[in-house]
Order: structure tokens, then C-alpha cells, then sequence
């Protein structure tokens, strides 16, 4: 690989190590120096990169004497240095407070309104739902879903029909028949739910439901969580 | 002029040797060695030597009465060569470099140079005040000595560079083993020492060695001036320059290929 192909790269390791005898700061001017950037600007995008993982405080004390969370934190500076157009992270939030974390999360928002690709793994599924616009979910070294954030897992559970009828029980039998099940909405008044997986059954249904005087609420694509997307597609469901 | 990112390198590597507490105390026993082979040399040419002689004497002693250091010098360069990548591959440090805009090339070329000058600031530390004074006495430095001390520094160099190629393409446990293994085979290689079938492995293992053990008498010869050709010591300058440069691509070529990932 060209190592000219990761000028505009930032990259954090789940693992990673720096060099202890150094100052936060100097961490970040030689990191800098490294990417290529000259030294006009440097102190700037140093600045800008403590102040993203609020480290300005601890910037002249020596790595090494870092917490794991403060280690974290200078490692997400050094991977943030000069805004690099690609970033690569490796469970970035671990061994964070909840406020870096929000914080955390705010900068990686912020990359992504501004156009900026971060690419990151995690198990903190919430982070995800929180950031990303795609999501890909690997099982033993195998991709096991991939797609959009707004729709992720969706085909995997299918739609959801919201109907109302004040004698929805009349409908138990054909819908025993399609192997879907009616839920009551709890608190409204005769809302009921339906989730199909199968197209072919939710046109059927549809037809029916509208043919025998139900009135139709809602028909939509159904989101499920992450987590249960994870659970679904995974070995770890199955053992669950 | 030197880029930036060789400047950051070389600034970094600079920082982790001055941190280093194996090395803040190798130096200071170095020093301590040669500060008790110089008085001891110091008073042995005062009372004994003969004042016609007393610059030859001074190079004489000055190197055999400070053998020792050669001991201590290995020991550098052992420590040095094979933990130039291998204490950042086991810490993790060395990922957030390779992770830059940083050729590996670049990286262990300027570790190596940078153990490199270690060296050469050790090896300075005797020869300095020994040349000098020889050169003091005498009122001017003889080409040849010049020549010798310059042989004598690129065994060590060499040796770096073996050390430090091991260190880039095997653990630093692994390297230190067959590093030793090389550095014995080699001095045993021709010598008397061994015979039989022993012997003719040993030859035959030697083929792929630097032989520097069995250049001293010339490289002694030189340092005192009791040779008037230069041919015999180019030739050894040349054959350890060549040896360096050889071990040194190597270890560039081996640490490019070497497979490298993060501990997840």
C-alpha cells in the first residue's frame, strides 16, 4: 500500500499504545508531522483536536500518566488531527464517561453533516443508531447484513398494519389462517396491530380487512432495533 | 535537508532512547568503565612508559586497557538492534505511526540511524580522549589510525544492523537467540578451536556471517601505525561497510513484508 494513500486517513486501533514519555501535546505535533502537514496551521489543528476530546487541561502531562479513559481520548485526538477526510475507528468509545461519550458522539455527527466518512466498529449498538447512516453486521469474520440505517433489518421483519375496528375479534380466524396475529394498541380506542413478514399475505390481508369494513390507520415498513436485527441475523440469537 | 516527518521520527526516536532507563544506566556504567580504564592507563604510562614512545603507548593501552568496553558496546547494540521494532511492535506504538503517511522503509532506516549514532557516540567516548591524546603527544593524527578506529566503529555498525534486521522480522526473544547464535558461529569460524565435521559446519554457517572477529589484528595494526599500508584496511572498512549496508536493506525488506496487525 502506498503510504501517500493514508495522508488523508485517521485511524484509532481498539488496542493501541503511545509513546509514554511524551506530552499529550507533543503526542499530537509529531502525529501531525507524520500526516505530512507542514508547520504552519499545526498548533491550530492541535488545538482543535484537544479541544474536540476536551483534553486541553492535561495537554502537557505525559501520557503515560493517562487514564484509560484519558488514553482514549488522545488517541481519538490523534486520529481526528486535521479532519482527515476518511477515519477509521476501532471501538472508539470504550473506557469513555457518559459525557465524552455524547461528546464523542456530537464529533462524529458533526463529520458526517460536513460530508466526512468515519467508518467505525462497536458493540454499543445505541452508538450506532445514534451516528451512522449504514450499517454492517459481521458474524465470525462473515457479513450477515448490510444497508441503510433508515431501513436496516426491515426486510428481516416486514410491515406492520394498523387497523381500527370495534369488533376486530371477527378477524381472528382469517388471520389465524394467514399465521399473523392481531395486538391491541394499549390505550386507544380499538387501534389494532399486525406485523406481516410475507408481501403476498399483506395484500391479502389488506384486502380483507378493507373489504369487511376495517379502517385502514397505517401500513409501514417496520424498523426494528438494532439489537434485535443483531440477534436475528447472528449465531447469537440462535443460542438465545 | 531532512523532511518533517524524518525530523518527527528521528526527534521520536531520540525521546525513546533518553527515556529509556536500560540505556540511561548502560550509558552511565559505559562511563564509569571508561573513567576507571583511564586512570588506570593513565597512571601505567606515567610511571612505565617511555616518553619517545609515549604515543604509540597511549593507542596501545588506550585500546587494550579498555577491551572491555567492547563487551559493553555489544551489549548497546544487542539492546539497541533488536527492540528498534520490537519494543514498538510489543507496545502497539509502532500501529499509530504505520497508521500515518509513514513508509516502513523510512521508519526503520531512521531507528537504525539512530541507534547507529548511539553507537558511534559510544565508541567516540573511548576513542576520543584516546586519539586526542595520542595526537596531543605526537602534535599530529596519523591517516592509517584514522582508518583502524574507523574499521574498529563498523564492527558494531554491523552488528547493529544484523541485530536490528532480526529484530524486524522475528519476536526481539527469537532475535536475541539467533542473533548470539550468529555473533558465536561467526567468531568460532577458522579457528583452531573446533575440528571434524563440528568445524566444517561451522565454516560452511559462516558463509552467510560477517567474519569481524578474525579483522582485529589488522584493524590493531593500523590504530598504532605499525603498518605503512593502506590497502589491507580499506579492504576491512570496505567489507564491513558492505556487510552493514546488506544487513541494513534486509531488515528493510524483511520488516516491509512482515505481517503486522493490531492486538484486538
Amino acid at each position: 500500500m502506498d503510504p501517500g494513500s493514508r495522508r488523508s486517513l485517521g485511524f484509532l486501533p481498539e488496542v493501541f499504545a503511545f509513546d509514554r514519555f511524551s506530552t499529550g501535546r507533543t503526542l499530537l505535533r509529531r502525529f501531525d508531522a507524520l500526516s505530512g502537514q507542514g508547520l504552519h496551521g499545526r498548533e491550530q489543528r492541535v488545538e482543535v483536536a484537544l479541544q474536540a476530546v476536551d483534553l486541553e487541561s492535561a495537554a502537557e502531562n505525559r501520557v503515560g500518566s493517562y487514564s484509560k479513559g484519558m488514553t482514549q481520548r488522545i488517541g481519538l485526538a490523534q486520529a481526528l488531527l486535521g479532519d482527515p477526510e476518511i477515519l477509521i475507528l476501532d471501538e472508539p468509545m470504550s473506557g469513555m464517561d457518559p459525557s465524552t461519550r455524547l461528546a464523542v458522539r456530537d464529533i462524529l455527527i458533526g463529520r458526517r453533516e460536513r460530508g466526512k466518512t468515519t467508518l467505525f466498529s462497536t458493540h454499543i449498538l445505541t452508538d450506532v443508531e445514534a451516528v451512522a447512516d449504514s450499517v454492517l453486521i459481521l458474524d465470525r469474520g462473515r457479513v450477515v447484513a448490510e444497508g441503510a440505517l433508515d431501513t436496516f433489518g426491515s426486510e428481516a421483519v416486514g410491515s406492520t398494519i394498523v387497523f381500527q375496528d370495534e369488533t376486530a375479534d371477527r378477524f381472528d380466524s382469517f388471520l389465524l389462517e394467514m399465521a399473523v396475529k392481531r395486538e391491541p394498541i394499549a390505550g386507544s380506542s380499538g387501534l389494532q396491530r399486525i406485523i406481516v413478514a410475507d408481501p403476498m399475505a399483506q395484500d391479502r390481508i389488506l384486502a380483507n380487512l378493507a373489504g369487511n369494513g376495517a379502517h385502514i390507520v397505517s401500513v409501514s415498513r417496520a424498523r426494528p432495533s438494532l439489537e434485535t436485527v443483531f440477534l436475528r441475523v447472528t449465531s447469537r440469537g440462535e443460542v438465545e | 535537508m531532512m523532511s518533517g516527518v524524518t525530523a518527527a521520527l528521528v526527534r521520536r526516536e531520540v525521546g525513546r532512547l533518553a527515556s529509556g532507563r536500560v540505556l540511561l544506566a548502560g550509558g552511565l556504567f559505559a562511563l564509569l568503565f571508561l573513567l576507571i580504564a583511564a586512570i588506570s592507563i593513565a597512571a601505567d604510562l606515567m610511571l612505565n612508559g617511555d616518553p619517545s614512545e609515549r604515543a604509540a603507548a597511549v593507542l596501545i593501552a588506550g585500546y587494550r586497557g579498555t577491551s572491555g568496553y567492547d563487551a559493553v558496546v555489544f551489549m548497546f547494540v544487542l539492546y539497541l538492534g533488536v527492540s528498534q521494532v520490537g519494543a514498538d511492535t510489543r507496545a502497539g506504538t509502532i500501529f499509530g505511526i504505520l497508521a500515518r503517511p509513514v513508509s516502513r522503509a523510512r521508519l526503520f532506516v531512521t531507528g537504525w540511524a539512530t541507534s547507529c549514532l548511539t553507537i558511534l557516540l559510544l565508541e567516540v567516548l573511548r576513542s576520543g580522549p584516546i586519539m586526542g591524546c595520542a595526537a596531543w603527544i605526537e602534535g599530529r593524527v596519523h591517516l592509517l589510525s584514522l582508518l583502524g578506529v574507523l574499521a574498529l566503529w563498523l564492527g558494531p555498525v554491523a552488528m547493529l544492523s544484523g541485530f536490528a534486521a532480526l529484530g524486524a522480522v522475528i519476536p526481539s526473544a527469537y532475535a536475541v537467540l539467533v542473533g548470539l547464535g550468529a555473533v558465536i558461529i561467526a567468531g568460532l569460524a577458522y579457528s583452531e578451536v573446533l575440528g571434524g565435521f563440528g568445524a566444517s559446519l561451522v565454516n560452511a554457517v559462516s558463509w552467510f556471517l560477517p567474519l569481524l572477529s578474525n579483522q582485529h589484528p589488522l584493524i590493531d595494526a593500523a590504530i598504532q601505525g605499525s603498518v605503512h599500508d593502506s590497502g589491507p584496511i580499506l579492504e576491512v572498512i570496505a567489507y564491513r561497510a558492505c556487510w552493514t549496508l546488506l544487513l541494513l536493506f534486509v531488515g528493510v525488506y524483511g520488516f516491509s513484508r512482515r505481517d503486522l496487525a493490531p492486538r484486538v
